[in-house]
């Protein structure tokens, strides 16, 4: 079963998209924000990132460019999922080593499509 | 200084500062109490979409019984059923008035068969007779007589053979009709009873059916449709996950606005005179106050969404899903019940043959002894004209001497006529009575045989075809349970939504006051503020835009500091740009 990570500072965001992804047979951790997330991608491998861009702590961009650096993370899927649709603010995710960028709010079916073709 | 004094000296009209501070306040209330409330609903959400997916498993399951061929042809199945059955009772009574018919015949020609026998018995005693006078007449011709003798013998035999021969018959015919009169007075009730009870069991064949049809036809549409509603119910819920992210937008929304109004606040606080900066605060504060607006309009939006669903969700009524699997269950006991029935009169039909066969059998024996009676009728004729030829030749040698035996040898003649013609009545009844009761025995034999054979066949195939439906109705009824306490908790859950979903009409409340406040604190400075610069605008842009992170806010600010077209409440609704790099 594929494991994918899902970063955000809300909490009913992270709900959201735990129950699509776990509803579509994902198995779903969850992160408070970047550190929380590098953290966790330390401690287990997984699959795929969806992360927020705006976090306390450590942004989205921050974060990305940190957990590329960890071993096996190098190629992993990684989204942004945010309500930041800024040319510029894509450009600096896609320099940070983002896969792809959505913008919320999402649709449940959308966001698995997308997923289901990143994860392999 | 909070409260300021008008023109006319009275404390009352909070200052610029203090309005700011309030709507801050206000704002930093609704941002609790909506994260709240939120929370409560993603909660309740998740389950209540969990619930929503088992009725669907539930209601599938049941949906794929349905489709099963064997559940959609037990209607036809049964109505083959009652045509064979409707065939077999037919055959049967046309079987059974044949019969009937049979053992009248039969009961005719018993009669014509006593009728013989006593017209033989009156032969033989004038073959007796005829014999007593030979006797004498031999006796009296003495020598001449002795040619004779075997005369008065053969009609004595004659006598004694016919005697037996009618006596005989007569006792089996006798025994024969007293026995037919009995099978015939049963077979007659029994075709009464017969008559009347398949009446009764084709009516409640054709009731059963009509009702099953009826339960079927609800079977197949009842949970196709509750299947099509709760779908529409969980294409709803999947909106909620989009309507709980726009709540993510307007708090972001909520709190950039928080934190410029205190900006502005501290700005004010720092101003000598109130024309300092008033330019610049005013025009914040009037892009704050849109900003308000806009998150105010696409809460009541995404409640709006909420709520839609709770009533679809409301709607759902699972009673007829409940009571469907009970109704099959019901229809198919039913029918079972008319199976056994048949099953029953299958078996009493079974019975009704084994006595037709012993009626029928009792024709063998009856016809057999007849055949015996009609060889030895014919054996006598023939002695009997071979004698009346030799007696006549006898008689002519002798001449006027013979004329006594004359007389006998022409009685005998007459006799042997007479017996011949019975002979031949006996032949022809005999013949009769093979012909009907052979043809009766094939045709009870031929059409019993079949049509028991297919309604045999019709009633495995229906047994078949009930065990299968009693298996989808089991489903059913197991799963109409489960669904209507699914739906009974999805109710309830729907309410805990709808009221928490209630509580959110506070929040939109405060944030409209929060928006009144703004809106007085602008009115205040405003006759202070000189007109923007494009520097100042530029500088305004920057300063908000630092801290903005979506489009909407970005459309806002332009419309507000530019006058372009504000845009409409729910934009923030639309998202979904998908980009792969």
């Amino acid at each position: 079963m594929k494991r994918i990570l899902s970063v955000d500072d809300s909490p009913s965001v992270r709900q959201m998209v735990s129950f699509t992804l776990r509803k579509a047979g994902y198995e779903v951790g969850e992160a408070c924000d970047g550190c929380d997330a590098l953290a966790k991608a330390s401690q287990s491998k997984f699959d795929m990132i969806i992360t927020d861009l705006n976090m306390p702590n450590l942004d989205g961009i921050q974060m990305i460019s940190s957990v590329r650096t960890i071993a096996g993370y190098a190629f992993t899927p990684i989204l942004m999922l945010t309500t930041e649709s800024h040319p510029e603010k894509k450009d600096a995710g896609r320099k940070a080593g983002a896969t792809g960028w959505i913008v919320k709010p999402f649709n449940g079916d959308h966001l698995l499509a997308v997923v289901q073709k990143l994860v392999r | 200084m909070l409260f300021a004094a008008n023109e006319h000296g009275q404390i009352g009209t909070p200052t610029p500062r203090a309005a700011v501070d309030r709507a801050c306040a206000l704002l930093e209330r609704a941002l609790t109490t909506t994260g709240e409330d939120i929370r409560a609903i993603a909660a309740q959400f998740e389950s209540l979409a969990r619930d929503v997916q088992q009725v669907l498993n539930l209601t599938t399951e049941i949906v794929e019984c349905v489709q099963q061929d064997w559940v959609q042809s037990i209607v036809p199945v049964a109505q083959a059923l009652a045509s064979s059955a409707r065939r077999f009772i037919e055959e049967r009574i046309d079987s059974l008035a044949a019969i009937s018919n049979v053992f009248t015949g039969e009961a005719t020609m018993l009669e014509n068969l006593l009728s013989l026998t006593t017209e033989q018995r009156s032969i033989a005693r004038e073959g007796k007779t005829l014999g007593v006078l030979a006797s004498i007449e031999v006796a009296r011709l003495a020598e001449a007589g002795s040619r004779f003798e075997y005369m008065a013998r053969e009609l004595d035999e004659f006598s004694a053979m016919v005697s037996l021969g009618a006596a005989e018959v007569r006792t089996e015919a006798e025994q024969r009709r007293k026995t037919l009169i009995d099978r015939r007075r049963k077979l007659d009730l029994t075709l009464q009873r017969r008559t009347s009870h398949f009446k009764v069991i084709e009516t409640e064949l054709g009731d059963a059916i009509d009702a099953m049809n009826s339960a079927l036809s609800n079977f197949a549409r009842i949970p196709a449709d509750f299947q099509t509603c709760v779908s529409l119910i969980a294409a709803n819920i999947a909106r909620i996950v989009e309507a709980v992210q726009v709540q993510d937008v307007t708090r972001q929304q909520t709190e950039h606005v928080r934190d410029l109004l205190k900006q502005v606040s501290g700005e004010i606080e720092s101003s000598s005179t109130p024309e300092d900066d008033s330019a610049h605060q005013n025009a914040i504060l009037k892009v704050q106050a849109f900003q308000v607006q806009s998150a105010c309009a696409n809460t009541q939006a995404w409640v709006d969404e909420v709520n839609h669903c709770l009533e679809g969700i409301l709607r759902i009524g699972s009673s007829d899903v409940l009571a469907i699997g009970k109704s099959i269950i019901e229809q198919e006991l039913a029918l079972s019940s008319q199976l056994a029935r048949i099953e029953q009169l299958e078996q009493e039909c079974a019975a009704d043959d084994a006595e037709i066969e012993a009626s029928l059998a009792g024709i063998s024996e009856l016809t057999r002894i007849t055949k015996t009676h009609l060889t030895r009728s014919r054996q006598a004729r023939d002695r009997m004209q071979l004698l009346n030829f030799n007696s006549m030749i006898e008689a002519r040698l002798l001449g006027k001497q013979a004329s006594a035996v004359l007389e006998i040898t022409r009685n005998i003649g007459r006799i042997s006529t007479a017996w011949s013609a019975l002979t031949d009545r006996s032949g022809d009844t005999l013949e009769d009575l093979l012909t009907s009761s052979s043809s009766a025995e094939e045709t009870h034999r031929l059409k019993t045989h079949q049509s028991i054979q297919n309604l045999g066949n019709a009633r495995d195939e229906s047994n078949a075809g009930l065990a299968a439906l009693s298996r989808a109705a089991a489903i059913a009824h197991s799963n109409g349970d489960r669904v209507h306490a699914a739906v009974s908790a999805i109710h309830d859950r729907s309410a805990t939504l709808g009221r928490v979903a209630g509580h959110l009409a506070n929040s939109i409340a405060l944030m409209q006051e929060a928006q009144d406040e703004i809106q007085n604190a602008s009115r205040q400075i405003e006759p202070y503020a000189v007109a923007l610069t494009h520097e100042d605008r530029q500088r305004i842009e920057n300063e908000c835009a630092a801290i903005y992170s979506c489009e909407l806010e970005r459309l806002i600010l332009s419309a507000a500091l530019n006058g372009d077209e504000m845009p409409v409440s729910g934009a923030a609704l639309v998202g979904n740009d998908v980009e792969l790099f």
